[in-house]
């Protein structure tokens, strides 16, 4: 491949193949061309079958710019070989290529302009993707540690119960508080954190797996779907969890995550924790209280659970956007989604049916006070 | 000239018979394929070079009916002349003028 060819290549394959001299050989394929050559001269035009046409073209005087200099010059006319390959020559040279045919394409299809340039796009994709793997994996760092302090609450809210003469000691201990303890809120939420932890790692491999194969947008979807599961996670462990939990937490989110959300949520929390956790811890010393109910008080992820509110004014007014829900207000103003029923009893008198608002629509949101 | 009166000025100035020459001539270009064929570079001193090059593919327009036609990737054999074969025609013209 690739190989300069000289004349007296030719001439040596042409003495194997015809089985003449090498002198004579040499002198007809030297021939050949001056002919070739000297007919050009003479009539502007050879035409040889099984090669193709050369033709002495003249080409006018034309004005140019020196590119150095800036100066106008004047390229004068001149004539120049130019050569046509013959139609068998062009198949023949052409053959790799001759599957190949011309497609008409319609008004809806939509190419990359040329290939190079389609290269560079999935190069350009497959660094932005490797460059975007290292952020998730630490992201499947950060949760791995807020699973290890649920895990931890859970183990100590046991060792409390284990002192209770009604549970059996024997037991594995995450079996136990799996299978008897009733399921509570912040339970569902483990398993939920637990199994999108499973999930969330084999994606990822997969990814890896795939990384050659899979065209660039399939791509983007795996990683925007995987970003929205670490997200859902973050969201589902931080929003209702109990305040111990919180506790431990947030210090970790602080290091790890951004502050601006924490900050927000630390103040609502805090004064559930103060409101909250000398009601639960009094009473447990005082009277050995059965261990179903101790959990059940000790797991109250907020206030919002488990106390009544009554609507005492309107706080503001609140337009929604498009595609979100009163749900999704609720859990803007108030930090839970359980409390859209006050926001759908206050608008009761402008939307009647709660689950059918318009976007756009102008909400009032509910001042709220504990009801006792 | 065409290719008849090209082989028959070959074979008077060489003295072999048109038919004779005709072969050999087509054996020679057999030659230069065959090796253009497997991407080489033909290059003959004075004459000039031969050389297969690959054209991408492109979307052409036609301008008359706005169709947009995808034109697959070839190669082509492209000939480049000799500085000494150009020079020499390029003079011609001008003394000719």
């Amino acid at each position: 491949m690739n190989e300069k060819i000289t004349l007296q290549d030719i001439v040596t394959q042409l003495t194997d193949k015809q089985g003449i001299s090498k002198k004579d050989a040499e002198l007809f394929v030297r021939n050949m061309f001056d002919l070739i050559e000297e007919t050009l001269g003479n009539d502007k035009y050879v035409k040889v079958k099984g090669l193709g046409t050369f033709r002495l073209t003249e080409v006018d005087s034309r004005e140019s710019i020196n590119v150095n200099t800036g100066e106008r010059i004047e390229i004068q006319g001149h004539t120049k070989i130019s050569f046509t390959p013959d139609n068998t020559m062009k198949g023949l040279i052409n053959k790799p290529f001759s599957h190949f045919e011309t497609i008409i394409l319609n008004d809806g299809v939509v190419l990359e302009d040329t290939p190079s340039e389609t290269f560079e796009d999935i190069s350009g994709e497959e660094e932005e993707l490797s460059s975007e793997n290292p952020i998730e994996v630490p992201q499947n760092s950060v949760e791995e540690p807020v699973q290890e302090t649920i895990e931890t609450e859970i183990t100590i809210e046991e060792e409390t119960t284990m002192e209770e003469p009604s549970i059996l000691p024997t037991e594995d201990i995450h079996a136990t508080t799996i299978e008897e303890k009733p399921i509570t809120d912040i339970q569902k939420e483990t398993q939920d954190l637990s199994e999108k932890k499973k999930e969330n790692p084999s994606p990822t491999i997969t990814l890896k797996e795939n990384k050659d194969e899979s065209s660039p947008s399939l791509w983007g979807i795996i990683i925007f779907l995987v970003l929205v599961i670490l997200l859902g996670a973050y969201w589902l462990f931080l929003k209702p969890s109990s305040e111990p939990e919180t506790r431990k937490a947030t210090p970790i989110h602080q290091e790890t995550t951004a502050p601006v959300e924490v900050k927000i949520e630390e103040p609502a929390q805090d004064t559930t924790a103060m409101k909250g956790s000398p009601e639960v811890t009094t009473p447990t010393p005082i009277t050995p209280v059965p261990p179903v109910q101790v959990p059940k008080n000790e797991r109250v992820p907020s206030i919002a659970d488990t106390l009544e509110y009554r609507i005492t004014g309107t706080q503001t007014t609140y337009t929604l956007q498009n595609g979100e829900t009163i749900i999704k207000a609720s859990l803007k103003f108030f930090g839970t989604k359980k409390f859209w029923p006050y926001i759908a009893k206050h608008n009761r008198d402008t939307f009647k049916d709660a689950d059918n608002i318009p976007a756009g629509a102008q909400i009032k949101i509910p001042e709220l006070a504990p009801k006792n | 000239m065409n290719n008849k009166e090209f082989i028959s000025g070959l074979s008077q100035k060489l003295g072999y018979s048109n038919k004779e020459t005709s072969q050999l001539v087509s054996s020679v270009l057999s030659i230069m394929t065959q090796e253009l064929q497997e991407g080489n570079i033909i290059s003959i001193q004075g004459f000039g070079t031969f050389e297969v090059k690959k054209k991408l593919e492109r979307i052409s327009v036609n301008p008359a009916t706005q169709q947009r036609m995808l034109i697959p990737p070839k190669l082509v054999l492209a000939y480049k002349p000799s500085i000494l074969l150009k020079e020499k025609f390029k003079q011609k013209t001008l003394s000719h003028e």
